[in-house]
């Protein structure tokens, strides 16, 4: 069983400065979601997870942020995470304030996570989710604050029942959670704020 | 990973002796080393506090007691398997506490464990002593062995 003395991949180069433009890229990225954001400095690690994705938790995880990895708690990223950031690794996706889906296909319905509460609607989760591709000018289309009119999103490879998904978390504003997509080094802020049209398929 | 794991009394031994050498016995150790093992960072050095339980007093239950500054660094030297050195010191003194990390990965290894035991390790201690025993001498010479007096009303 891997423990953090057996983690040998390293985190950020300089955590300060590296996790600083980190910050400032996600705070964009939530400010006008929708806007696709790159991410630079994401140490090179195989660990199954999209470099901006390392990049958001070694950046904002910490003892204090619980965080749910897929319900594994000793494998190799679980040991990382804990390592490099401190933070506790959960089993239960309703106790975490970050939440990572790496792989589509392990979807959880946004329902599962921690929506806040109406006195304190911030203590939601964020979750991280990777997508396949993430593209301008597509077939979603994006309303709500920080977006002037309306933006055009192409994103490929998102779960199956999303769309629906996304309604109710929308529908429960001003609790619900905050989404990251995520694809290489690529990120896209979707906060609960947004109302998003799909395509009709 | 290692398969077997170290006796931890001893890996705690060395790591202790470390982090309370002085920094120049490290650095003309490290200088005089070759050939030199490559090594990356796996944390580099930083500088944190952290907090002390004690009892204060010397009893009751131990309680925070206070914090103070510590600086750690962790090292990888890659291998058939990569060895990981940790080090924690007193203070904000970032080379020692990259020294400290480098000598506890090289100890782990076990052809050059012996050779660091006997030219680094032991030094160290013997340093250390020498100069404890030194502090006491200095103190000891200005000790005052007051005599107490029976009081008038016993």
């Amino acid at each position: 069983m891997p423990d953090v003395a057996h983690v040998s991949q390293a985190g950020f180069n300089d955590a300060v400065g590296q996790s600083q433009q980190v910050f400032r890229t996600i705070l964009t990225a939530l400010s006008e979601p929708g806007r696709i954001m790159s991410v630079t400095g994401a140490p090179d690690v195989q660990l199954g997870l999209d470099a901006a994705a390392l990049a958001f938790l070694l950046t904002l995880a910490d003892g204090d942020t619980p965080v749910w990895i897929g319900g594994e708690t000793d494998d190799a990223l679980a040991a990382y995470l804990r390592f490099h950031t401190g933070a506790p690794i959960v089993a239960d996706p309703g106790a975490a304030q970050f939440a990572l889906i790496a792989d589509p296909g392990r979807y959880l319905p946004l329902r599962s996570f921690d929506p806040g509460t109406e006195d304190f609607p911030d203590r939601s989760a964020t979750v991280i989710l990777g997508v396949k591709a993430i593209g301008d000018s597509g077939a979603f289309a994006l309303r709500g604050p920080g977006i002037p009119d309306r933006r055009q999103l192409a994103i490929a490879g998102l779960p199956q029942h999303f769309a629906a998904d996304w309604a109710e978390n929308h529908a429960q504003f001003p609790c619900g959670v905050d989404l990251i997509l995520t694809c290489g080094t690529e990120l896209v802020g979707l906060p609960r704020s947004i109302v998003l049209e799909m395509p009709c398929t | 990973m290692t398969s077997e794991r170290l006796p931890d009394a001893a890996r705690a031994h060395w790591i202790s002796t470390l982090s309370l050498a002085r920094l120049g016995q490290l650095e003309s150790f490290w200088e005089s080393l070759a050939p030199k093992p490559e090594y990356r960072w796996l944390r580099p050095a930083e500088s944190g506090l952290v907090m002390l339980r004690g009892r204060a007093g010397g009893n009751g239950q131990a309680f925070n007691f206070g914090e103070m500054t510590m600086t750690r660094a962790a090292v990888v030297i890659d291998g058939p398997q990569p060895i990981t050195g940790f080090g924690y010191v007193a203070g904000r003194n970032a080379r020692h506490a990259e020294l400290a990390a480098l000598f506890d990965a090289l100890l782990q290894d076990e052809a050059r464990r012996p050779i660091l035991l006997h030219d680094l390790i032991a030094p160290i201690e013997v340093a250390r002593k020498q100069a404890q025993a030194a502090r006491s001498a200095a103190v000891a010479a200005t000790r005052v062995d007051f005599t107490t007096m029976v009081r008038g009303d016993a």
